[in-house]
């Protein structure tokens, strides 16, 4: 098999279209206005809603699956159960970040601010 | 022979799985995935069955050496080699070579996992991730070209 072939000029600007257009959409995302108001996803559903600093454990079934640590600005957790800590070494987001643990199907983001555009 | 060939390359494609876990990672989450080398050496030089059984197989025996088999990030890579190993092979077919394959193939693998794990966790937020995985997958996907093509001319020498 040939290592490379003319119709591979296709795959790589395709491969730089989709990439460029994530990345547009990316920036545009965090063009948006954010709250600092924290909300706790499980499984999809709005589980908590975090808005004083503070060190606020999270629950799921009943157990205790990690800790969300927030300091008005940023946010991280701690002390998760999943086993490779990869919510862990996100370390801490801004407004516009997100925290995600596949494993506790866990997703921990700002709050999208209602008021995008001010007139006066 | 062939039969051999994938299970001896089935070993080595799940050892390096395991393996490159340990090879440092610029992001939190990740792998740098050299272990689908030996899918593209399948899908360059066998039929779509065989490229799908070292797929599926290097997942299965790396999930369990790891811990892992059966978690949520296991099912994103399962599905994520399998569709990788797919498009690999169509691309071969139609006369596409290592680097447009492999690149395509990297893109085909994190973008189904991105999929899968949004379906896990039922948030579209893990697309986040992609542009970075997109971009560090294609460097992976050229080194693989480097090793498949290793993979071949050792193949060709053994015929």
């Amino acid at each position: 098999m040939k290592l490379f072939s003319k119709k591979d000029v296709f795959v790589i600007i395709i491969l730089f279209a989709v990439a460029f257009s994530f990345l547009l959409y990316r920036f545009s995302h965090e063009n948006k206005r954010y709250s600092k108001i924290l909300e706790v996803f499980i499984n999809g559903k709005l589980v908590m809603e975090v808005d004083k600093p503070g060190t606020y454990p999270i629950y799921k079934g009943g157990k205790r699956i990690t800790t969300l640590v927030f300091n008005g600005e940023e946010a991280k957790v701690v002390g998760s159960t999943c086993p490779l800590k990869i919510c862990e070494k996100m370390g801490w987001i801004k407004p516009g970040g997100e925290i995600i643990c596949v494993p506790n199907k866990l997703v921990i983001k700002f709050k999208e601010s209602k008021i995008d555009a001010q007139t006066w | 022979m062939v039969i051999s060939l994938t299970a001896i390359l089935i070993a080595t494609a799940s050892g390096i799985y395991f393996l490159e876990s340990l090879i440092p990672f610029p992001l939190p989450v990740g792998r740098w995935g050299f272990s689908n080398s030996v899918v593209l050496f399948y899908a360059a030089n066998f039929p779509l069955k065989f490229s799908i059984t070292v797929a599926a197989g290097k997942t299965l025996i790396g999930g369990i050496l790891s811990g892992r088999i059966f978690s949520p990030p296991f099912f994103m890579g399962f599905f994520g080699s399998i569709a990788a190993a797919i498009v690999e092979k169509v691309l071969f077919r139609f006369k596409f070579g290592y680097i447009g394959a492999s690149l395509a193939g990297s893109a085909v693998n994190n973008i189904t996992q991105m999929f899968i794990g949004a379906f896990l966790i039922k948030s579209k937020y893990i697309f986040s991730f992609l542009p970075l995985f997109l971009i560090i997958g294609s460097i992976s996907a050229l080194a693989n070209v480097y090793i498949a093509k290793t993979f071949e001319k050792v193949w060709e020498e053994l015929r």
